[in-house]
């Protein structure tokens, strides 16, 4: 009986429980009705007077030390069991803060090597007196599940490595794009440069207080704003003589096309 | 691609299944030689190998088995990080945290820069129809 319940929560897709059939809406009523009762009459062991399919719709308290899962044991907290617990010999030093990491390689190298020459050992045992394979089995055994150990105490000082190279991407990145935003910049301010120039050269000479603002600011931010301020004295003598301006439309988009904009 | 960690525990996963394997294969496919002058013992659960292809066989597992331990010293050696100790990776945690700031600030201030060239080159362009 407790063999099959063992298997039943080892399973990948374990049945469900015995108990779910009575998880109906009739029961439920049931156990609310029971509820109210046990809190009027303010009876502390209500629980034990209910009806055996009520008791499994009640949740369990939460897990304080550890649960079962799929067949695994869980800790709480959840955390990875030392070796001394598993009672399993442990072949590496105990990591002193200095130089952990360090020593962390040259044990994984130390392993593997101790571990091909218990390969050794167990092929020339078996050569010589083959019954006498356990011990070395046994040793090979605890190598492996040591190293396995070591790599996997290390995956910390991974995870904090791959995190600092993908912030340095990060950053790179970033750089890249302020740079490019910075480039784009230069180029439009140049261009708004050349025409304000452009403007006081050959399409706003009627007007004089305009053209000479614009010819000599050299201050390449300053250029924009006197562009826009151009417009408001241009706009407002369309409306005096619109044919002079129309011919001038015309002459200074063919200027435009020739400086290729 | 699994990082090195993953690659080096599967590496000694692989090196523990070659170690069965050949002495899997070398008690399973041996030849028996008779003593004196005995007749050859037989054993009907024995498939053995000729000569030849069991020693090249052997010589392919022991070769197999030299590649999988440098395979596995070669991973180690690479393993991320040797050297830096978890203060020097904190620090330099910390140190990046700030410059991704700092550089996020540039980025956005670039961005501002770059938008309000964009209303000032739009103000020119619709100047330029105006007239």
């Amino acid at each position: 009986m407790a063999d099959e319940q063992d298997n039943r929560r080892a399973s990948l897709f374990p049945a469900p429980p015995t108990f779910y059939t009575h998880f109906t809406p009739e029961n439920q009523e049931k156990l609310k009705e029971f509820q109210a009762a046990a809190k009027n009459d303010e009876d502390e062991n209500a629980s034990k007077e209910l009806p055996a399919e009520l008791v499994c719709l009640i949740p369990p308290k939460p897990p304080t030390d550890k649960y079962q899962s799929f067949g695994q044991i869980w800790t709480l907290p959840e955390r990875h069991p030392t070796l001394q617990e598993l009672n399993i010999p442990q072949l590496f030093p105990e990591p002193n803060n200095e130089s952990y990491n360090v020593d962390r390689a040259q044990e994984l190298r130390r392993l593997s090597k101790s571990l091909l020459l218990n390969y050794l050992e167990l092929v020339g045992i078996m050569g010589i007196s083959p019954e006498e394979y356990a011990e070395k089995v046994y040793h090979l055994r605890i190598h492996l599940i040591n190293i396995h150990e070591l790599i996997n105490n290390y995956r910390p000082h991974q995870a904090r490595e791959t995190l600092i190279s993908m912030m340095e991407e990060q950053l790179e990145k970033s750089r890249q794009e302020t740079e490019d935003n910075r480039k784009a910049c230069a180029k439009v301010r140049e261009l708004l440069g050349s025409l304000s120039t452009f403007d006081a050269g050959g399409l706003l000479t009627s007007d004089t207080a305009t053209s000479t603002t614009t010819t000599t600011t050299t201050d390449i931010s300053a250029t924009s704003a006197t562009t826009a301020t151009t417009t408001i004295p241009t706009t407002a003598s369309i409306a005096d003589g619109a044919g002079i301006w129309e011919e001038r439309d015309k002459s200074s988009w063919e200027a435009l096309q020739q400086a290729g904009l | 691609m699994a990082d090195r960690l993953t690659q080096l525990q599967d590496a000694i996963d692989q090196l523990a299944t070659i170690f069965y394997c050949a002495l899997r294969y070398v008690g399973s496919h041996h030849d028996f030689i008779p003593t004196h002058n005995e007749p050859k013992v037989r054993d009907e659960t024995l498939q053995p190998d000729p000569p030849h292809i069991f020693r090249s066989s052997q010589q392919e597992l022991a070769r197999d088995l030299v590649l999988k331990t440098k395979q596995i010293e070669v991973l180690i050696a690479s393993l991320p990080g040797i050297g830096v100790s978890e203060d020097d990776q904190k620090e330099r945690l910390k140190e990046l945290g700030e410059e991704l700031e700092r550089a996020e600030e540039e980025r956005l201030r670039s961005i501002r820069e770059k938008e309000q060239l964009l209303v000032e080159f739009d103000e020119v362009v619709r100047s330029l129809k105006r007239v």
